[in-house]
């Protein structure tokens, strides 16, 4: 078993299987390319601490059916449920919003599409259920509507709600 | 026979009329005008032009350049729709040099290859006016018209065979070319429409300098993942993002994000409208015309089966029942499994063309490709909650007391709920809708009287049909025929009743109508913990 080593914007340098780490669209791409060498991978924009926590993740679902897309057999089961993550996703993802949001950025940069989906839908359910000034207040934005505004947003917006 | 030109051009005609008399008087006095009429009269823009691009090429023969003059000239009578003097013109250009019309492609209109084989260059001689049909589409004529339009007229001179094919080919050219030409420009509006708003929205800045600032940060075609998700649990939730600021209101209308849930609610199997085969072998068909005991045969194995996922994907129709299923099916129309990606991208690929091929053709004829508009307008059956039909009658209660005449209000009610696979459960019980929501499941635990599972189907826009069976009465099944309406509380949110017949198949299916008197329509209510679609 060959393993990798990678740089990380900090200075770090990591090393893990290459089965693991593989199963990032881009560092897959980047070694079938023979970009290997003797030198370490350089990610330039994930630091130690989240590029372990996708590690933790991809050495989770390594052995996941690669065309899978997602592990979809075991995650969603059909709309007989609700959409629910997987226990161990759920617990996985189970951290503080910055490093939540390092995760879906490092994800989407890396093309882990199962743990990018991850991200999104738990910040999905965050929003779920929320009124506008509950978003507000968890994810630290500001309004800029004028009272115009709010109340043409709010009449194109009537459909939806369920009264 | 070309005096009707488009009002908007009268300007330029009137310039071009002053410059025919010029032309006209100047034959008359015996000169020979040309290249003065070329300097002179037309001096004011293309032959400016003209020595533009001439600039780098070989320089011309004096007779070429004249032809050249002449043709550009009949071009422009061609665009301002006076066909006469355009044939005059061409045929002059051509008498001087013959081969004008690919000098003119040459130099004056730098585009990819023509279909040169069809357009015979030889020099017009006949007035073939009529050969022209008027292939010209009503908007104001492009460059990349007036390419085509020449191989036309130069056709005129050919065999009538090559006049007929050239004249059609040049149709088709310019048609194609135009509606390639619109939709770019229709193209690059909306991409210009969709920037400027994303680009004219400030993003938004933090609220507080002293609490971290990530999500508003993230790219918005991250935040559109997001967004997609949030569809798929709660469509009020979208709503509510909208009404976050500025930049999340766009991103909340965005045409990709709607596309993307009309794709994931109409490409559920239900909507026999998209489905793929009119033909009756298929479950939907099937259920839209029960009528004989074969048909219960199928109908019943795929009911009485347990909701397994090979069973889900009966309703893709028969050729997969025929197949055998493998264990475990990569395919299953089950919930969003990426958002990441298309939303048919669960579906086998013919499929997910037909599918994509029926809502594009839906969103361009009736919504004018407003996705938004086609998901909020276009009838469905909502999968995000539950249908409720209540009735009331009153009953005598019996006493003996004659002063005092009790009477007992009994309400029962008639739930429904659908599953975005096809399946749907109905509960008849005089329980409260409260103490209904959380129980009522497919897999519903006790074994309840009044329960009923079956399939549905949608067709033709807003008709539901529902087929079920109640596991107390096995020989019986029902069929239920609802129609989709909207109330003044919401869209979509109410079932009227149809119809509701009931097949005995232990007496040879006979058929038995239930007077709908007493059936009071069903109202959805949202139900939080089902998931939206």
């Amino acid at each position: 078993m060959s393993t990798v080593q990678i740089l990380t914007s900090d200075g770090q340098t990591v090393t893990v299987d290459r089965k693991v780490v593989s199963k990032a669209g881009v560092i897959d791409s980047a070694l079938a390319s023979g970009a290997e060498g003797n030198s370490p991978l350089k990610l330039d924009n994930i630091s130690a601490s989240v590029l372990e926590k996708i590690i933790e993740y991809l050495k989770h679902h390594v052995d996941d059916q690669p065309d899978d897309g997602e592990d979809s057999d075991d995650d969603i089961d059909g709309p007989r449920r609700d959409p629910i993550i997987d226990t161990w996703d759920a617990k996985f993802i189970e951290v503080d919003l910055e490093l939540l949001y390092e995760l879906i950025l490092a994800a989407n940069y890396l093309d882990i599409k199962p743990l990018l989906d991850l991200g999104c839908k738990t910040v999905a359910n965050m929003i779920k259920g929320k009124t506008p000034e509950e978003i507000r207040s968890h994810f630290n934005i500001p309004a800029d509507f004028t009272p115009e505004e709010e109340e043409q947003i709010r009449l194109e917006n009537e459909w939806a709600e369920d009264r | 026979m070309a005096d009707q030109p488009p009002g908007d051009n009268q300007i330029d005609l009137d310039a071009f009329r002053r410059q025919w008399q010029a032309e006209v008087r100047a034959k008359r006095t015996g000169k020979d005008v040309t290249r003065a009429d070329a300097t002179s009269s037309q001096g004011s823009a293309l032959p400016e032009s003209l020595r533009q691009l001439l600039k780098g090429h070989e320089p011309l023969s004096r007779r070429e350049e004249e032809a050249l003059t002449l043709y550009i000239q009949a071009v422009t009578f061609e665009q301002e729709s006076q066909l006469g003097e355009a044939l005059n013109h061409y045929q002059r250009a051509f008498k001087r040099y013959s081969h004008v019309d690919e000098l003119y492609r040459k130099l004056v209109v730098p585009l990819p290859a023509q279909t040169k084989a069809t357009v015979p260059s030889s020099a017009p001689t006949t007035t073939a006016n009529n050969l022209l049909p008027p292939a010209r589409p009503s908007a104001a004529p492009t460059k990349v018209q007036s390419a085509t339009r020449p191989a036309a007229l130069a056709s005129a001179g050919a065999t009538p065979d090559d006049q007929d094919l050239a004249a059609l080919v040049a149709q088709v050219e310019s048609a194609s070319e135009y509606e390639t030409a619109a939709d770019r420009d229709v193209d690059q509006l909306i991409k210009q429409l969709c920037n400027a708003r994303l680009d004219t929205v400030p993003a938004p800045t933090p609220a507080s300098a002293h609490q971290p600032f990530y999500f508003a940060s993230l790219p918005p075609e991250l935040l559109l993942v997001i967004l997609r998700h949030l569809l798929t649990l709660d469509v009020a939730s979208v709503a509510n993002f909208s009404r976050v600021c500025q930049m999340f209101r766009c991103l909340a209308r965005d045409a990709s994000l709607w596309c993307w849930a009309c794709e994931f609610v109409f490409s559920s199997p239900v909507f026999a409208d998209v489905s793929d085969s009119p033909a009756a072998t298929t479950i939907p068909a099937l259920m839209m015309n029960v009528a004989s005991a074969a048909d219960w045969d199928i109908l019943e194995s795929s009911i009485n089966t347990a909701p397994s996922r090979q069973e889900r994907s009966v309703f893709k129709g028969r050729l997969d029942t025929a197949k055998p299923t493998p264990a475990s099916p990569t395919i299953t129309p089950s919930g969003p499994l990426t958002a990441t990606d298309s939303a048919l991208s669960e579906l086998e690929p013919v499929r997910a063309y037909q599918v994509r091929r029926y809502l594009n053709d839906l969103a361009t004829t009736r919504y004018a490709h407003d996705w938004r508009r086609f998901y909020m307008d276009r009838p469905r059956v909502r999968w995000d909650g539950m249908y409720t039909s209540t009735c009331c009658y009153i009953r005598q209660g019996r006493t003996e007391d004659v002063w005092h005449q009790p009477v007992h209000v009994v309400t029962y009610f008639r739930y429904l709920r659908f599953y975005r696979d096809g399946r749907c459960i109905k509960y008849l019980t005089t329980d409260e809708p409260r103490s209904v929501t959380r129980s009522l499941h497919w897999d519903i635990a006790r074994p309840l009287k009044g329960i009923m599972r079956g399939r549905y189907v949608v067709h033709d826009g807003n008709r539901v049909v529902v087929i079920l069976r109640d596991p107390a009465k096995p020989a019986k099944s029902f069929r239920i025929d609802l129609q989709i309406k909207s109330t003044s509380r919401g869209r979509h949110n109410r079932l009227s009743w149809q119809r509701y017949v009931s097949y005995d198949t232990a007496r040879d299916n006979e058929e038995s109508e239930y007077a709908l008197d007493n059936f009071q329509p069903f109202y959805f209510s949202r139900v939080r913990s089902y998931s939206a679609i």
